[in-house]
């Protein structure tokens, strides 16, 4: 790197800093750091939540991974475009007109109020890690472009300009910023990406390389076969990226700021539309590499970093510090905006629902800032664990998500939306006993899953499971490729079972609230809210029949890939495509 | 045409609209915000 590329990162994070301290003038309620006063329009709203869905996980361990297994892991990208668009139809009309501030919040309208403290807590602890994954990647990043290997300078220096920058801001800065952001990261990938083919030859010759030599699966958008990233990776990955859309705080938050329902589905459709030509940015230069042929990488988050680091400087001086604002942009905005979403959590859904009596609205802002400070602290732990792993940061996260992610969209959405008879007690029971099946499935099918310097106590139980079922344990052992796609079925398959079965076997509660989320279901007094969950006109309900026509083909698709269909990526895409007219349709043409 | 790299410059082409859209429309609505929110103030005054 010369002395412009760090130039310019310095005046573009010095930018970042000023335009936050203006923005915080902004900030009068806690609304304000929360959900940016309920004013987004779609357009800032599709912004904001498609910059707060990309960072370096996408350009630097996405693009790994295309370049280790291949294109397939664009689904990643693409069903979490889809699931916006069914979830912005769907679940975010229901769920603005609640006013609600976070999923734990509307789990106690739901539910009670003792299960929103305890998930409030464990999400935004769950949350924590995430952004330790996000820190892992920037530091790991930093160092190997920089070349100053120093991993803990560089999560300090990428902790302090979030922390900084959420603790002024709140969800008005993160809006506004993120929208900037929003270009630099195109930005960064629209350079990157040319570089990079033309580097590998060209796209065809790309392609024409990867088929001859032994590397076809590197080619196929749904691979037929057994591995680690194929057609099961595509459906485990579908049900997460609904999990993500339909519950994750950071993404709900967002979409919480719309003015109206109506514009909270606008954004959300846009946000994935814009997504899907936009993944090729950052899943191409991957690929590219596989050709290139890095030496002597072994972790995939390395890949990228080599080829920004290596190929960059040469074409022209200050291009590496343009793309890296991309990236520190990327970065900045995913990491301020979860840290906002666990103030959120513990503000709102702990201290809030603790506190007899009402707090002030300094008091709240306060609070929020402290527990941003309290996020960093435990996103650089986190981030510290994840440097002894070699895996990169997408299997790190997918086993995470797995695990814990998907027993809360169990009891939020399937049951809490759908099924009136669920009680607080089946819900607690569905979320825990679904997350600890999930762990048990890496402990029973992996037994040397989790190192036992790091995690002692893990591994002993692990060890112990696996000889304990010696025979089953034998038997299924040979799928321990595929346990990325496994856990999230496992442990959503248990939430599914446990929730209903406890739910009959305890009384119903005396929820005063819960009526509230049924009546929502139907457009309100509020003059601005015309979004009918069933549209009344013949175009908006031509748009819901052609979305679930193309999830359907999406499905079929997928499935019969495992049995080798030849039109089977035709119908997954082409269902994917006709998911996305459906989309437009139904927020636009009504 | 042979030889031109479609998916290269295809996926460049939708960055660069996405990347003038996404400039020009959120400018144009935050300075509308901005605007509502002064007009909020000045009523509560």
């Amino acid at each position: 790197m010369t002395w412009i590329d760090y130039t310019i990162i310095g005046l573009f994070l010095a930018g970042l800093a000023v335009a936050g301290l203006r923005i915080s003038r902004l900030i009068k309620h806690s609304d304000d750091i929360f959900v940016a006063g309920r004013e987004l329009t779609p357009f800032i709203l599709g912004a904001t939540i498609t910059a707060t869905n990309l960072s370096m996980y996408h350009f630097i361990s996405m693009g790994g991974i295309a370049f280790q297994k291949g294109i397939s892991i664009i689904w990643q990208n693409w069903t979490g475009c889809m699931a916006l668009v069914l979830s912005g139809i769907f679940v975010i009309p229901v769920m603005r007109r609640l006013q609600v501030r976070s999923i734990p919040e509307f789990l106690e309208m739901r539910y009670s109020k003792p299960l929103r403290i305890i998930i409030g807590a464990f999400w935004g602890l769950r949350l924590c890690i995430f952004l330790g994954i996000f820190l892992y990647i920037a530091a790991t990043a930093g160092a190997q472009i920089t070349g100053w290997d120093n991993y803990f300078g560089w999560l300090a220096i990428f902790s302090v300009i979030a922390i900084m920058y959420s603790a002024i801001g709140g969800a008005w800065a993160v809006a506004i910023m993120d929208s900037m952001q929003f270009a630099f990261i195109i930005l960064g990938g629209l350079i990157t990406l040319p570089v990079a083919i033309h580097l590998a030859g060209g796209t065809p010759s790309l392609i024409h390389w990867l088929q001859t030599h032994g590397k076809t699966v590197h080619t196929q958008l749904v691979p037929t076969g057994m591995g680690e990233f194929n057609w099961l990776f595509v459906l485990a990955i579908l049900l997460i990226s609904t999990k993500w859309a339909t519950v994750d705080q950071a993404i709900l938050q967002r979409a919480f700021g719309a003015k109206n329902p109506r514009v909270g589905a606008q954004g959300m459709v846009l946000s994935g539309l814009i997504t899907v030509p936009l993944a090729f940015l950052w899943i191409l230069p991957g690929l590219a590499l596989a050709r290139i042929n890095p030496p002597g990488i072994t972790n995939p988050d390395h890949a990228i970093p080599w080829l920004l680091a290596t190929h960059l400087p040469p074409i022209a001086s200050g291009l590496l510090g343009l793309v890296l604002c991309g990236l520190v942009a990327a970065q900045v905005s995913t990491i301020t905006a979860d840290i906002n979403s666990v103030a959120t959590l513990f503000t709102s859904d702990v201290y809030q629902a603790l506190k007899k009596k009402a707090p002030t609205q300094k008091q709240l802002i306060y609070v929020a800032r402290f527990s941003s400070l309290i996020c960093g602290a435990l996103m650089i732990l986190f981030a510290w664990l994840l440097s002894f792993t070699n895996s990169g940061a997408v299997r790190a996260n997918l086993t995470v998500v797995g695990i814990v992610d998907l027993p809360l969209f169990i009891i939020t959405i399937v049951y809490g939306l759908g099924w009136k008879r669920t009680t607080w007690q089946g819900a607690m029971a569905g979320f825990f006993i679904g997350g600890a099946a999930g762990i048990m499935s890496y402990m029973f099918i992996i037994p040397n899953y989790f190192n036992h310097t790091t995690y002692p106590f893990l591994s002993a139980i692990s060890g112990s499971l696996a000889m304990h079922a010696a025979a089953w344990h034998e038997h299924i052992k040979v799928y321990k490729d595929s346990m990325l796609s496994i856990a999230p079925f496992v442990s959503s398959g248990a939430a599914l079972l446990i929730t209903p079965i406890v739910s009959l076997l305890t009384k119903p509660g005396k929820n005063d609230q819960s009526h509230k989320i049924w009546a929502n279901f139907h457009v309100g007094d509020d003059t601005e809210d015309t979004f009918h969950l069933v549209p009344r006109s013949r175009a908006g309900k031509f748009g819901v029949g052609l979305v679930v026509a193309g999830f359907l083909s999406f499905l079929i698709g997928i499935i019969s890939a495992a049995h080798a269909f030849p039109l089977a990526t035709v119908m997954a895409v082409g269902g994917m495509i006709a998911l996305f007219i459906g989309g437009v349709l139904r927020v636009y043409v009504e | 045409m042979q030889g031109f790299d479609w998916m290269l410059w295809g996926v460049e082409a939708c960055g660069i609209v996405i990347l003038c859209i996404w400039i020009a429309v959120p400018i144009r609505e935050f300075k509308q915000i901005a605007k509502r929110l002064k007009e909020k103030e000045h009523e509560e005054k």
